[in-house]
């Protein structure tokens, strides 16, 4: 399946720093600073400050979770001060992240702003998508963030949103994973007129052209035919871990609790 | 997670009762966490493609633990129940049975 978190993820890895101890007589050139002007040459590209920003996010994002573990040992007044006066790396990234989303409006260049921006603002989430359907609805990468609606609690907001992208984005991925989160955010209802709602959308998408969507649009669509309170169980034949072969309905007559585990 | 399986079928030893697993690990480990845990339990074997092994595709798990709990007609009557939920969807079910 193609996943959607991409970008995101290949950003976090590229921006890693590069930490070559080789030769370093050869280059005796001051640290380049962080800001620089912009380069003359297209052939030699800045590095990317969406990466940049991300890097430093992360490094702080860290840093913040080792502090916190380090407090939470002391426990008492100092995990107490910890919490009080050391703000979480969100309370100051966002607002660096708003900025460049604001500097780069209407441009294609702000729209992984306003994607890491709906990921990580919870408080503002709304906006951001609203900005990223107003100005960027023709942007592939949106295939991305429609799993964020998903669990979003104003369902109706979330599925307006959704019917958007359906209707304008002129690419199919986008469409499917919006077909997809409307389908998810009709199911978690579980009333039953939406869960019919849910049905028609994983029927579509178990049609579709990608994979891994088609798979999870049967999946969900037997556990909404075949899962459900009330219904009887599907049978499962299958070997114990000792290889021998077994049924569930070999247990009927039993009150079975059915656990599906992994020790991990 | 074990400690309170185990104690609930060591109390309903004796009623029509049974936890049935499905287990996702490569078989060794399952054996060993059997072993260690006094899992007395039977469980079908995913398979070798684990989360991914027919059983959890079909049942369209992708949470564990996942819970269904069935009445003694193979009837699901409660899903996602754990620790004491579970204790009483399984009473309330046994109870159904000696009316």
């Amino acid at each position: 399946m193609k996943t959607c978190l991409v970008p995101l993820v290949a950003a976090l890895t590229a921006a890693l720093p590069t930490l070559s101890g080789s030769a370093p007589a050869q280059d005796t050139r001051p640290a380049l600073p962080l800001i620089r002007p912009a380069a003359p040459t297209p052939e030699t590209p800045p590095s990317d400050p969406y990466e940049a920003l991300v890097e430093e996010y992360n490094q702080a994002r860290n840093a913040w979770y080792q502090d916190y573990a380090k407090a939470r040992e002391e426990g008492g007044e100092t995990l107490e001060a910890f919490l009080r006066d050391r703000p979480q790396a969100e309370v100051t990234f966002v607002p660096r992240f708003e900025a460049k989303a604001t500097e780069l409006a209407g441009q294609p260049a702000a729209v992984r702003f306003l994607v890491w921006l709906a990921q990580n603002d919870h408080e503002d989430r709304k906006a951001h998508f609203e900005a990223l359907l107003a100005n960027h609805l023709d942007d592939p990468s949106l295939a991305g963030t429609t799993g964020l609606l998903i669990f979003e609690n104003d369902d109706a907001w979330a599925l307006g949103l959704l019917q958007r992208l359906l209707d304008g984005s002129p690419h199919e991925e986008v469409r499917l994973q919006a077909l997809l989160s409307r389908a998810e955010i009709h199911k978690r209802s579980g009333d039953p007129e939406r869960l019919e709602l849910a049905k028609a959308d994983y029927r579509t998408l178990a049609e579709c052209s990608m994979p891994g969507l088609v798979e999870r649009a049967k999946g969900n669509l037997f556990e909404i035919e075949h899962l459900q309170i009330g219904m009887v169980a599907p049978d499962i034949e299958g070997e114990d871990l000792h290889g021998e072969t077994f049924r569930l309905s070999d247990y009927r007559g039993n009150v079975v609790v059915l656990d599906f585990w992994g020790d991990w | 997670m074990y400690p309170h399986e185990r104690s609930l079928v060591q109390r309903l030893a004796d009623e029509p009762f049974a936890l049935i697993g499905v287990n996702s690990d490569p078989k060794e480990r399952a054996l060993k966490a059997c072993e260690e845990n006094d899992i007395t339990w039977r469980s079908f074997w995913a398979g070798p493609e684990g989360t991914r092994g027919p059983i959890p595709r079909q049942w369209n798990v992708r949470g564990w633990p996942t819970i269904y709990v069935l009445d003694a007609q193979g009837v699901i009557r409660f899903k996602g129940v754990r620790g004491e939920a579970m204790d009483h969807a399984v009473d309330t079910l046994l109870a159904e049975l000696r009316k």
